[in-house]
């Protein structure tokens, strides 16, 4: 069975015919080649899947595309669009918080979750948000460095936007 | 590399790196782009281990859209020249999901059917888990040229060691059980191989030995290495998993060229982690002399692994160096092989070290010593630095033994890499037990470390957290499971590896860093190729031994410290008191 998908994705609206038991990721790599979507598990355990629904965390390995119908997709490949890397992307390359890079997609849009969510958070807030994203390689500080640098980058942006 | 290439220097091609990582761009094996290539599956044995007597693959070739099927009799070389390791096996199953037969097919259920369509028929052999057994009297020979199923043995003497013991005033013996664990390297394995019109093959391989792959390939195939090209831009970790080829490499080649189209052969978790390749499981018999004022007299180590059915080809050799200025030594390596996955190369320094290490807090313990002193004692120099950086970093002499109660501290000392050359460090940990979880929370970490030179210290530093990380997963919950050869660990939620949330901080001290390239993120040690994982592993977990000794009152002796084991041993303190 096939059934007609509307969704924006990383900010475009598209139109896909697409089977009713495609998974999201799939519909990701696949179909719109937006391969920045990791799989790391056989379903729901690493979150290198992560993409973000509607600014909310979600694992794409664990949900069918039909669910996300008329909702807001974000992809990593999204973040920055064309331009410069974000902040949050900056201070993970800067702070060494990617060393493999496997889990870095998801383990950044799970960052950016929390940050939209609470652009303050403190270093349990920003663990407790993570935990879901395993990482094999590189030290939790270095991860938690990058988010609290990104979080306090958004501060200074914040702060400059708000003198002028 | 072409010219435009060699401009780039290095900081900035690893900035590059990184920026493609942090932004999606980065493509690994899984993301190559290829426009109708066949999938590729592996059909598994489903018996530890048993004589092939047939495979057939008739009904499967038959199913409309299997492009190709290959089995053992594909390919008559062994992998790599090793002795018995065929990329399908031909002779024998020797491993509960050795593979033994693949197809390649327009698509995924395709190719699922035709691997239930291949019929394989089997002779039951009996089969071994543990080195004891493996190794035991009239054991079926798992390898024919392998009798009494040892895989290898070492030895190593110096000194007068019975002198040694003799003039010991304090000698104790301890055995540990520490648990085999994964390379679990978070992207599963994955292929991608290309033909080229001249028949030439592109592999596009998760693999960290681009080289071997292609000699290993082109050996397999019989092919010139010329005609064959390895891509391996990115790599979703390693931690030997993928410092050699694989058997899965070859496999997707040999669909490859028979179906001659592109074949992308993609591995399911549960398979990826039974390509293993990680640390067997090592018993450590420790044998320590001792004087009473803390110098060591003599020091003896027997290290039994149960290795897998195959081992790595890049094997250390088994001496395992010992950390203190000490003469009398005595080091025996035995390596079973067993009816499991292939298990890495490692000949258990990181082990021995660790055993040698929890003896050492508890002898200290015995004789009313600071197992710091103790050890600053013995140490050479370069240890004796971090020892004291550890002491003043962690507050050592004020909370040594005024830690509230459940809580505890404890301390070990161990080697950057496995081998002689790559630096030493001590750490101190400080950590809680739950009475009534058994659950053991580490808390606080600090580690000092002398690298030995020629290194960026912020990369050191990186390395020397990850190695930790790695570490504190091997002290506490990290362990494979298996009944009669089935793995019950096929997944990353049975395979409990650290999350964030479990993660301590960690104060790192760099001793000796100087002068080197400037900081990339790789694990690696540059100079030597090794993470500093198992090296690092082997002070955590001792040190979490000592904590959990000063804060519940009992010493462990099996390795990862789950709940349920301190729980065993919370019970077992209990019923000695009453
Ligand atoms: S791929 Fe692992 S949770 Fe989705
Ligand atoms: S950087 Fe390798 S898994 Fe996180």
């Amino acid at each position: 069975m096939k059934s007609i998908l509307s969704v924006t994705v990383n900010g475009r609206r598209r139109e896909d015919a697409i089977p009713d038991n495609l998974l999201l990721i799939d519909y990701l790599r696949d179909g719109l080649g937006l391969t920045g979507t990791k799989q790391g598990c056989d379903g729901g355990e690493c979150g290198a899947c992560t993409v973000l629904v509607d600014d909310e965390p979600r694992l794409a390995c664990s949900t069918l595309a039909l669910q996300v119908q008329g909702r807001r997709v974000e992809t990593i490949e999204g973040l920055a669009g064309d331009g410069d890397l974000t902040p949050l992307q900056r201070a993970f390359q800067d702070k060494l918080g990617t060393e493999c890079g496997f889990c870095t997609p998801g383990m950044i849009l799970a960052a950016e979750a929390l940050l939209r969510r609470n652009p303050h958070p403190g270093r349990e807030e920003i663990k407790q948000a993570l935990s879901g994203n395993l990482c094999r390689c590189a030290g939790h500080a270095q991860i938690v460095a990058a988010v609290e640098t990104a979080a306090e980058s958004r501060k200074n942006e914040t702060a400059m936007e708000g003198a002028r | 590399m072409n010219t435009q290439d060699m401009r780039i220097p290095r900081a900035d091609a690893s900035q590059d790196k990184s920026a493609a990582k942090v932004s999606g761009k980065a493509r690994y094996a899984a993301d190559i782009p290829a426009n109708g290539a066949l999938v590729g599956r592996i059909l598994r044995a489903k018996i530890p281990h048993a004589r092939i007597v047939s495979i057939d693959v008739s009904q499967a070739l038959a199913l409309e859209g299997v492009a190709a099927v290959c089995t053992g009799a594909d390919c008559p070389a062994p992998l790599g020249g090793a002795a018995t390791e065929f990329p399908l096996a031909r002779d024998k199953a020797r491993y509960r999901g050795e593979a033994v037969a693949a197809v390649a097919a327009r698509d995924e259920a395709t190719a699922e059917q035709a691997i239930r369509l291949i019929r394989v028929e089997y002779e039951k052999l009996p089969a071994y888990f543990d080195a004891k057994k493996a190794m035991g009297e009239g054991a079926e020979a798992i390898h024919a040229d392998k009798p009494g199923n040892i895989l290898r043995e070492a030895h190593a003497t110096s000194g007068d060691v019975e002198a040694g013991f003799a003039a010991a005033e304090l000698t104790r013996e301890k055995s540990i059980k520490f648990g085999e664990v994964n390379p679990a390297q978070l992207e599963p394995n994955a292929t991608l191989v290309e033909v080229g019109r001249d028949g030439g093959l592109i592999l596009h391989a998760a693999t960290q030995a681009p080289q071997d792959v292609r000699a290993c390939v082109a050996q397999g195939l019989g092919m010139d290495e010329a005609q064959i090209r390895v891509e391996n831009a990115y790599v979703g970790g390693g931690f030997g998993a993928r410092s050699e080829c694989a058997p899965f490499e070859i496999i997707a080649a040999l669909l490859a060229r028979k179906a001659k189209r592109s074949v992308r052969l993609k591995q399911t978790r549960e398979e990826t982690f039974l390509g293993h390749r990680g640390r067997p499981e090592t018993h450590v018999a420790v044998k320590l002399g001792m004087m009473k004022d803390g110098r060591f007299t003599a020091c003896q180590v027997q290290t039994t692994q149960t290795g897998g059915a195959y081992a790595s080809r890049s094997a250390a050799d088994g001496a395992a160096p010992g950390l203190y200025a000490l003469h009398a030594r005595q080091h025996d390596l035995l390596r079973a092989c067993a009816n499991l996955p292939p298990c890495g190369g490692a000949a258990g320094a990181a082990e021995s070290i660790a055993g040698v290490e929890a003896l050492i807090n508890e002898m200290a313990g015995e004789l009313g010593l600071d197992p710091l002193a103790v050890r600053a004692l013995n140490a050479p120099r370069e240890l004796a630095d971090c020892l004291e950086a550890v002491k003043q970093a962690s507050g050592w002499a004020e909370r040594r033994g005024q830690t509230p109660k459940g809580r505890g501290l404890g301390l070990a000392c161990g080697r950057l890499t496995e081998g002689d050359d790559g630096g030493v460090a001590a750490l101190a940990l400080e950590v809680s037990v739950d009475e009534v979880t058994g659950k053991a929370t580490a808390h606080k970490l600090w580690i000092a470390a002398h690298v030995g030179g020629a290194l960026d210290p912020r990369a050191a530093e990186s390395r020397i957290r990850t190695g930790v990380w790695m570490g504190l997963g091997r002290a506490l919950s990290e362990e494979t499971r298996y009944v009669d050869g089935k793995m019950l660990h096929g997944n990353l939620l049975d395979y409990r590896m650290p999350t964030l949330v479990e993660s301590p901080d960690v104060e790192v001290v760099v001793i000796g860093a100087a002068d080197a390239a400037p900081a990339d993120a790789s694990p690696v040690d540059p100079r030597t190729g090794a993470n500093w994982a198992a090296g690092l592993s082997a002070a955590v977990m001792p040190a979490l031994m000592g904590a959990v000794h000063e804060a519940a009152g009992v010493w462990p002796h099996t390795l990862p410290l789950s709940p349920d084991r301190v729980s065993d041993l919370l019970d077992a303190r209990d019923r000695v008191k009453k």
